[in-house]
């Protein structure tokens, strides 16, 4: 038997009652001073009490009773099914340390679904896109990178056709994904090189004339390779998406300061989730490499050319490549190729 | 019936215990891949309404968690199908775009009623009774000639705005009149231009400054310097200025809104004052920084302390002469559309 006081809304009126409440047998009993009456429990909704926040009990024809003996109300809620999901959330609502379980709880599952959760959906996400989508995709940021930063390739056209040559040779004996290889001028952008969805590859002059040797083009390209295999542009479109729709969902109540908070964490996101790509994509060139008898180390001396810092190592949080000097390590203790 | 009383509105909710049932609704939104999400919300409103009191009766939240949950799979399934379509062809995003903007005053009548209906004090329901064409001008056709009007408009959209959701409020069957002008919100505006002209008066006087340094025959990397400089105090003084006008702006509109509504025997007093709001709003943005987003529970409610503590009624001797309108219930679909697109209709 539950007893309580609360205020009786008739629904027809502002005017409140002050009436006495008992649950008993399947029945809510309503005495007050001018009205009396018995509900079936069945015809009830409870609302389960919120912390102390003044409960409320919806009777047929919409009136309510108002009451604040949380106690009360929370045994009362026990009894109807359609408040159960509320009663577990009350349940770890009712003592600190469960409050800081669940805080520990939502901390963990948000770092493990940002650091793997999100990144293997995006995996099934990219693989399951049809091609055509992606190469549309690929076509798109194409035109707009056309636009914004390349121009056509100054480099002498027998220089390009000879690049071009040498890597389709070795995609003869090795296995490469489709690609297309475009050389492009960009003062904007350096000596720099860089795979598009659909497997565009982009290749700058001044990387190739920064190169001493036509093998380290080819280590770069077999990089970017990695990058098209792995369909590394796509995922990481779609895991920033992904991880922006997770930090909103989490914060998206906060109103005002969700844009501020959610700004940082997705730019560090951002650049680890690209770490972790060109991990995956040096890994690619490297057996690429060995398999097609390129020494690995021309990667490295490409790379040191580029950023000669590179060699006194340090990795700073926010730059998209791992540490140089970690990186480019494996490219110069690899042993030599299998069949020399 | 004379305004005999006044009835201050009172929030008597803690951070603590709201801290508590804010994480409980992360974890389980978490563990249950977001499903949770709308108990959560609707959780969330049932503690913020039962700690509102007026006149030491609570307000009371009634949607049901079932009725937010398919809102918001509507709502989301608009939300994904625009990101896509963005991120393959920005043509077919911007249609969406458009189809959205079009549907705009749908969302705003729909998201304003399905909150009011679900909103009851006293056992009565309010009821939002604005109409979509209206809606259509307020939201829609008033912000796209603020462009060839040069935002010349500003107060006049401020005003309709605020006059639209006022007067369409309706508590049990009494509607609400709101009996004021455009006049006051030309001030608020007219404010706000003066305070932006400050960092703008600070760059001129700057530059008037190394004017005279010039024809003193100062050198050259000196003026080149003094300019830097003067531009850097600019720039200062234009990002101290935003969150100082956006706090003005917001305590005055809320004050215009409540001060010239009347709902029949009742009126009401609000009195925010920009200096609190943006104590409050900088003081909690460093605690939230600091503490990596804990206080984020106390933040909200000593916003909401606030917001109450700033409003009171004046109305009979009795609140329980009110009686019941006709009522449905509708469905959630626009306020959830309006959540997650974080399209800002209320005050705030």
């Amino acid at each position: 038997m539950i007893r309580f006081t609360a205020d009786y809304f008739d629904g027809q009126s502002s005017r409140a009652h002050q009436v006495h409440v008992v649950v008993d047998s399947g029945q809510l009993s309503v005495e007050g001073e001018a009205l009396t009456f018995v509900c079936p429990l069945q015809q009830i909704r409870v609302d389960p009490p919120a912390g102390q926040a003044r409960g409320v009990v919806h009777l047929p024809g919409g009136a309510e009773l108002h009451s604040s003996d949380s106690v009360a109300l929370l045994e009362l809620s026990r009894q109807r099914i359609s408040s159960r999901p509320e009663q577990w959330a009350g349940f770890l609502e009712s003592k600190m340390r469960y409050a800081v379980v669940a805080l520990l709880l939502s901390v963990l599952l948000l770092f493990a679904g940002l650091r793997w959760g999100v990144p293997a959906v995006a995996e099934v996400a990219a693989t399951a896109m049809p091609s055509g989508l992606e190469a549309r995709l690929g076509k798109e940021s194409f035109a707009v990178m056309e636009r914004l930063y390349l121009s056509p390739s100054v480099l002498p056209v027998e220089r390009q056709q000879s690049l071009s040559r040498q890597l389709a040779r070795h995609c003869q004996q090795q296995s490469c994904p489709p690609y297309l290889l475009h050389f492009r001028n960009s003062p904007a952008m350096g000596a720099n090189a860089f795979a598009l969805p659909g497997g565009a590859i982009v290749v700058t002059d001044k990387l190739v004339t920064l190169a001493q040797h036509d093998e380290e083009v080819l280590a770069v390209i077999a990089h970017e390779l990695g990058h098209i295999e792995g369909r590394h542009s796509l995922r990481l479109a779609l895991q920033s998406a992904g991880a922006g729709v997770l930090l909103v969902a989490i914060t998206g109540d906060i109103g005002n300061f969700s844009d501020l908070a959610a700004g940082l964490p997705s730019l560090l996101l951002q650049s680890g989730y690209s770490r972790d790509m060109e991990r995956e994509a040096d890994g690619f060139a490297l057996r690429w490499l060995n398999g097609a008898c390129i020494p690995a180390r021309r990667f490295a001396d490409l790379l040191q050319r580029i950023d000669p810092d590179a060699t006194g190592g340090g990795s700073n949080m926010l730059s998209s490549h791992p540490g140089s000097a970690a990186r480019i390590q494996p490219f110069l203790t690899a042993q030599g190729c299998p069949r020399s | 019936m004379s305004y005999g009383k006044a009835y201050p509105l009172q929030f008597t909710g803690y951070g603590k215990e709201y801290f508590k049932i804010w994480i409980v609704n992360i974890a389980l939104t978490l563990v249950t891949l977001g499903i949770y999400s709308a108990w959560a919300k609707v959780r969330t409103m049932r503690w913020f309404y039962g700690h509102t009191l007026l006149d030491g009766q609570a307000f009371s939240y009634l949607a049901t968690p079932i009725q937010i949950l398919k809102g918001r799979l509507i709502a989301a399934a608009a939300l994904v199908a625009y990101y896509t379509a963005t991120y393959f062809s920005p043509l077919l995003g911007g249609i969406i775009l458009a189809c959205l903007m079009i549907a705009l005053p749908w969302i705003v009548v729909n998201s304003l009623r399905f909150n009011a209906r679900h909103s009851a004090y006293r056992g009565l329901r309010f009821d939002f009774t604005g109409k979509i064409g209206e809606a259509a001008i307020v939201y829609l056709l008033l912000p796209i000639l603020l462009i060839p009007t040069v935002g010349l408009i500003l107060p006049y959209m401020a005003y309709r705005q605020v006059k639209f959701i006022a007067s369409n409020s309706v508590y049990g069957q009494t509607a609400t009149r709101y009996e004021g002008g455009v006049k006051a919100f030309v001030g608020v505006y007219l404010l706000s231009v003066v305070l932006m002209l400050l960092p703008v008066a600070v760059v001129g006087y700057g530059f008037f400054q190394m004017t005279q340094l010039q024809a003193s025959g100062a050198s050259k990397e000196a003026a080149l310097a003094a300019i830097g400089s003067i531009i850097f105090v600019g720039m200062i003084t234009f990002y101290l200025m935003l969150p100082i006008i956006t706090a003005m702006i917001q305590a005055r509109t809320v004050n215009l809104f409540y001060n010239h509504a009347v709902m029949g025997s009742v009126g009401f007093v609000a009195s925010q004052r920009a200096r609190d709001l943006i104590w409050i709003f900088l003081s909690n943005l460093v605690l939230i920084a600091l503490t990596l987003g804990i206080y984020i529970p106390w933040a909200k409610v000593r916003l909401a302390r606030y917001r109450a503590q700033r409003l009171s009624l004046n109305g009979p001797q009795e609140l329980d002469g009110f009686i019941a309108g006709q009522q449905q219930s509708g469905r959630a679909t626009g306020a959830e559309v309006a959540d997650l697109f974080d399209i800002n209709i209320g005050l705030t």
